[in-house]
């Protein structure tokens, strides 16, 4: 069902925003065995469950989303961007370092080496900062905020997996702490196809924009606003 | 003397009757080449099914539809012979077009073409015939995907403003719902008229597609007041505006006196949208929608002057004087 959003219709339009070496990064939410693998972490877990069919449209944008980010990524650093990592990860074993809500929440968070849990096809490479957390949000468990003032970054290119989730709530709080926000959303996948549809809807506003990887890369090549 | 052209011909304006400005009935979205790399709900804008689409616009005869202009570009799956065949069927007008839609759907040789190429095949397309079939188009179009007007669109805008200029058709346009909120307004219309007007081309005879996805008087009076007309065509489609909300603002643009610039149509695009299939079908204009306008104080001048003579008027032309 498309949702109506009187509310939206109300805000000014969103202003350009840069996506130069200078003013933009690239983030990267949570593209790992945790999230991505059927097999292992969230995936292992709705096995146990029975439920992993209910992911089959979860796990049918992933593999996609991995593939465009392949993409973004290659052009990205052909044009200098910072590309920042964040994964979910617990410092300990017993996952008691993890924020309450994902305690409560009993997710298998892994606490294994990060850059062994990152997936290979999008792996850092030398010049990249991995931020390990244990929040949903990537600013409230890691130092990004800092690091993107350091940086002097007014845009961030996000892109990642629970994007309804951990994607969303980090893109409305860059957005609330006045970046620009390009959301690359095919690079991106949600738990069903009705929440990413719900997620692009909700995420729309004056300081967020909804992108392809391509027009990204457009946009990179100076083609396209 | 001034003419519409439709697929089986050339008539007199006063012969079109009560038009829906803004339909589909043959088009085929799975042709454009927007290729995203990804699954999704989202459906493609089909109708393949020449005898489904007959039915229906019974149902719009009966309703008291006379005409309808197509706006199914070549890209994704305009045949001029099959909406021939359609208004043969049915005895309702049916007014082929051409130009362009959004970039994914412009045909490839647009890629390599100049603005002055395109005008040519433009040109040739509404005075000799389209796809090598003789029979005319009788408007254009230009569609725009993003939010600003840039690339391979804006050189088919151009394109279709020369057109308009050497022909004297009108031209229709199409704004993308998903760059509403990044488009001062929600409507890409007052860009298009800045392109307009810089190549010369007369403010009335532009109608700004799609007002009705993103709802805002001072926008809708905006483009009414350049000259513009102000084509309501998405009504039925209540996740952009609630069809209540389309009567109120339509109740202010005509006591703003732009009675003479409004058009309204309902953009049926895919088989789920027939009545057939549950949908509201072509008749939901005539059948739904003006009823409530009636409710709302619109009488049978007004009604007669936005269904019939505000089509006539802008989608007729002197093919002898351009």
């Amino acid at each position: 069902m498309k949702l109506r959003v009187p509310l939206k219709m109300l805000s000014g339009p969103t202003p350009p925003f840069e996506v130069s070496r200078a003013d933009a990064a690239v983030l990267v939410m949570d593209v790992q065995d945790f999230t991505t693998r059927e097999d292992q972490g969230l995936g292992r877990l709705a096995g146990e469950r029975g439920i992993l069919r209910e992911f089959e449209e979860y796990y049918l944008q992933v593999e996609a989303a991995i593939r465009n980010l392949q993409g973004l990524l290659d052009v990205s650093r052909e044009h200098g961007l910072q590309v920042l990592y964040t994964l979910l990860h617990a410092e300990r074993t017993d996952r008691t370092d993890l924020s309450r809500q994902l305690r409560v929440a009993g997710w298998p968070v892994p606490a294994r080496d990060p850059l062994e849990e990152i997936r290979p096809e999008v792996s850092p490479l030398a010049g990249d900062l991995v931020l390990p957390r244990g929040t949903y949000s990537a600013f409230a468990g890691t130092d990004l905020l800092n690091i993107l003032e350091r940086g002097q970054i007014k845009t961030l290119i996000l892109a990642g997996m629970l994007a309804n989730t951990t994607v969303a709530l980090t893109a409305q709080e860059a957005a609330d702490r006045g970046f620009g926000v390009v959301m690359v959303w095919d690079a991106s996948a949600s738990e069903t196809l009705d929440w990413h549809d719900n997620m692009k809807t909700r995420l729309v506003g004056p300081l967020v924009r909804l992108r392809t990887a391509k027009q990204v890369i457009e946009m990179m090549k100076g083609a396209r606003t | 003397m001034k003419i519409v052209r439709t697929v089986r011909g050339d008539i007199a304006p006063e012969a079109l009757g009560v038009t829906a400005p803004h339909e589909h009935l043959y088009c085929d979205q799975r042709l454009c080449r927007s290729n995203v790399d990804f699954p999704g709900t989202y459906a493609k804008m089909v109708l393949r099914d020449v005898d489904m689409v007959v039915n229906e616009l019974g149902d719009f005869r009966d309703a008291g539809g006379e005409a309808i202009a197509e706006m199914t570009t070549a890209g994704w799956g305009r045949d001029v012979k099959v909406l021939r065949e359609i208004s043969e069927r049915t005895d309702v007008h049916v007014i082929a077009i051409s130009g362009f839609y959004v970039e994914d759907c412009q045909p490839t040789f647009v890629e390599l073409a100049s603005i002055p190429e395109l005008q040519k095949r433009l040109e040739r397309e509404l005075t000799e015939g389209a796809d090598g079939s003789g029979i005319c188009t009788g408007l254009l179009k230009s569609g725009i995907s993003r939010p600003v007007i840039e690339g391979p669109e804006e050189k088919c805008a151009r394109a279709v403003a020369r057109a308009q200029i050497s022909t004297g058709v009108a031209i229709t346009t199409h704004t993308s719902a998903s760059s509403r909120f990044e488009i001062e307004g929600g409507n890409i219309g007052m860009q298009h008229l800045d392109l307009f007007d810089e190549e010369g081309v007369d403010p009335s005879r532009v109608i700004i597609g799609h007002t009705d996805e993103n709802g805002d008087i001072r926008q809708l009076a905006a483009l009414a007041g350049r000259g513009a007309m102000i084509q309501f065509d998405v009504i039925g489609k209540v996740h952009w505006l609630l069809d209540e909300t389309r009567v109120e603002l339509l109740c202010q643009l005509v006591d703003r006196g732009f009675a003479d610039r409004i058009m309204l149509s309902s953009d049926r695009c895919r088989e789920m949208e027939l009545s057939c299939e549950g949908g509201p079908g072509y008749g939901h204009v005539l059948r739904r929608f003006v009823p409530r306008l009636r409710e709302a104080g619109f009488d049978d001048a007004l009604l007669q002057q936005i269904l019939v003579e505000n089509p006539a008027r802008v989608l007729s032309f002197d093919p002898d004087n351009s």
